[in-house]
């Protein structure tokens, strides 16, 4: 699995590099430490030896990253006394870049929001809006921050990282709770059922139907079968985070024989604030150090604006790699289900353990980035 | 129906590991790094650094220190900043880390910390005695400035990085010893298997340890 799990970040990198590289110029290559010739007399012959492919491929990660945090300060300052169009083209470009890039990075909600979804039964589509609005929130937040903090009461860095840091505590605390809840709620899910797999294996024969996504609580309503809906012995609903819409209260005619289609309204996802601001508040209300460092340098050549702009398309580049990201756990999942059989013990079972899988996760990241949000000491 | 199941814990796999960080190591700071040996009676007892902030970092360290708001950050005005720095350094080893062969060497507290600001750059001086002063014809003395969590990325500067100062015995001298790339390569893969997920949990990791170039200081007769 370590192995597995390896080749598939790497070919993210990868992947991500190629995106980098395709749109930005891969001219330079050079290796970050490299010293004028006349400096590298002395080093031992071992330099010599072609680099592996996984140290060029750090090493030019590195040196893009480099350039980009440079050629960002140096667009920003273009605006003032260069092409401004050209300037702003560039800086949004960049920032957009360095978004996507460093999303990949902890604490931009990537693992808690796949995890999310793998869990709830989300849709690909919900784990993309998910993914954009917590990205949004993020830059919101990084520019009220600036906003208040720098320009109106004018404080140091010194004050405004104790700032930083109690927000970021509550950002992973609230995550943690979010993940306590989903947690408590897949347990209950599962204990106060046990009538269920066997329910699903005797029915399957006359309900076999094309099980397309859709975002109704399948506790709730009349999946797996359960012929008791009249009977008023409906659990409660496994995902209360789903905001169950009273839209999607199946009647006892429900009619289980039928091709269980997905509403219209569920393929377009009738968006659930109440479900959905929770966890992209946790995520968001944390500024990502990349766009306050933006900001107060844009700030601090007299284009606030600029670094508004930039961490806008920040933003936008970190949408996307988390929505990547999510697309993938959601996918995945559903490819785990389909494989396995619609609507078989196994099916279940997968769904049960990707739930699991990922409520603990989110339960932990949000714990373990809380406690160490605590004593983590800044080194600068 | 056993290739189903196995496809499906693939499946399953594949989107736990979707979940683990694809590249963590992001740097937000980068200092490029000028030092110099401090020899005193043929040993070796520190190093005088100077760390030169970027553009973005700079900005952001600065901000609201300029008091009497003349639009000059004078060294009294940095002070306060300089001395949280030290301190906040102090639990990150002065990313400092020198070495007799394979035995680390302490470092004491360091000394004469300031911060000067000329030209919108920071640049951070400090010196940073070794507890135990080391020969200067001892076997194997190396040291390398780096961050190994990598919030930090330290390069050195561009011409003339390393110094020794003029204590220095007749015939020592320092050289960058750029990283073994492909057992860089190796390590940096084992610490991609291994840490990723300590990573994801906010631990530091040596995520920048094999790419780090080393200075070697030696006194050779030869």
């Amino acid at each position: 699995m370590k192995r597995h799990c390896a080749a598939i970040r790497t070919l993210v990198v990868v992947m991500l590099a190629v995106l980098t590289c395709g749109i930005a110029d891969a001219q330079q290559k050079a290796s970050p430490f490299a010293l004028p010739q006349g400096q590298q007399q002395n080093t031992s012959p071992v330099a010599a030896e072609p680099p592996g492919i996984m140290a060029q491929a750090w090493t030019w990660l590195l040196t893009q990253q480099s350039r980009m945090n440079r050629d960002m300060a140096g667009a920003v300052k273009d605006l003032k006394s260069g092409d401004p169009m050209r300037a702003a083209g560039l800086l949004i470009l960049i920032a957009f870049l360095y978004g996507v890039l460093h999303a990949a990075g902890p604490g931009h909600g990537k693992a808690v929001i796949s995890s999310y979804v793998l869990t709830n039964e989300e849709t690909v589509r919900r784990g993309i809006a998910l993914s954009f609005l917590s990205a949004l929130f993020q830059a919101i937040s990084a520019i009220v921050f600036v906003g208040i903090f720098a320009i109106i009461l004018n404080r140091t860095s010194m004050q405004m990282r104790a700032s930083e840091a109690l927000l970021e505590s509550f950002s992973w605390g609230f995550v943690a709770l979010i993940g306590a809840v989903m947690l408590y709620r897949q347990l209950r899910s599962v204990f106060l059922r046990p009538a269920r797999i066997p329910a699903v294996a005797t029915h399957m024969h006359s309900h076999e139907h094309a099980h397309l996504p859709h975002d109704h609580d399948h506790a709730g309503g009349c999946d797996h079968h359960d012929h008791h809906h009249a009977s008023t012995a409906h659990a409660p609903p496994a995902h209360d985070l789903h905001g169950v819409s009273p839209v999607h209260v199946h009647g006892p005619d429900c009619g289980c024989g039928h091709s269980h289609m997905p509403d219209p309204k569920d393929l377009q996802g009738a968006w659930s604030w109440r479900k959905a601001l929770p966890l992209a508040l946790s995520v968001g209300i944390r500024p990502c150090t990349g766009a306050l460092l933006l900001l107060i340098f844009a700030m601090s050549q007299g284009m606030w604006w600029a670094g508004v702009l930039g961490t806008l398309a920040m933003a936008l580049g970190t949408a996307l790699t988390v929505s990547v990201l999510a697309t993938l756990a959601v996918s995945s999942r559903d490819l785990a289900v389909r494989l396995s059989g619609e609507g078989s013990p196994w099916a279940w079972r997968i769904q049960t353990l990707a739930g699991f899988a990922g409520a603990s996760l989110v339960f932990i990241l949000g714990s373990a980035f809380f406690i160490a949000s605590l004593n983590g000491g800044s080194p600068l | 129906m056993r290739n189903r199941l196995l496809g499906a814990v693939m499946a399953l796999l594949l989107g736990v590991s979707a979940l683990a960080p694809a590249a963590h190591a992001h740097p937000h700071v980068w200092i490029t790094y000028e030092t110099t040996v401090v020899y005193e009676n043929g040993a070796v007892t520190g190093f005088e650094h100077v760390w030169t902030f970027d553009d973005m970092y700079t900005a952001m360290a600065i901000q609201g220190l300029d008091k009497n708001g003349d639009g000059v950050y004078t060294r009294e005005e940095l002070a306060e900043l300089a001395e949280v720095n030290m301190q906040g350094l102090k639990d990150f080893d002065y990313f400092t880390f020198a070495k007799v062969g394979n035995a680390d060497q302490k470092m004491a507290s360091p000394k004469d910390a300031w911060l000067e600001h000329k030209n919108d750059i920071l640049k951070l001086h400090f010196r940073l005695p070794l507890e135990k002063p080391v020969p200067a014809d001892a076997k194997d003395f190396t040291f390398a400035v780096y961050d190994p969590s990598f919030f930090i990325a330290f390069e050195p500067e561009k011409t003339d990085p390393i110094k020794l100062a003029a204590g220095a015995p007749e015939g020592c001298k320092a050289f960058i010893v750029q990283p073994k790339t492909d057992q860089a390569s190796d390590d940096l893969k084992a610490q991609l298997l291994n840490d990723s997920f300590a990573q994801e949990l906010g631990q530091t990791t040596n995520i920048g340890v094999g790419f780090t170039p080393t200075v070697s200081v030696t006194c050779g007769k030869s």
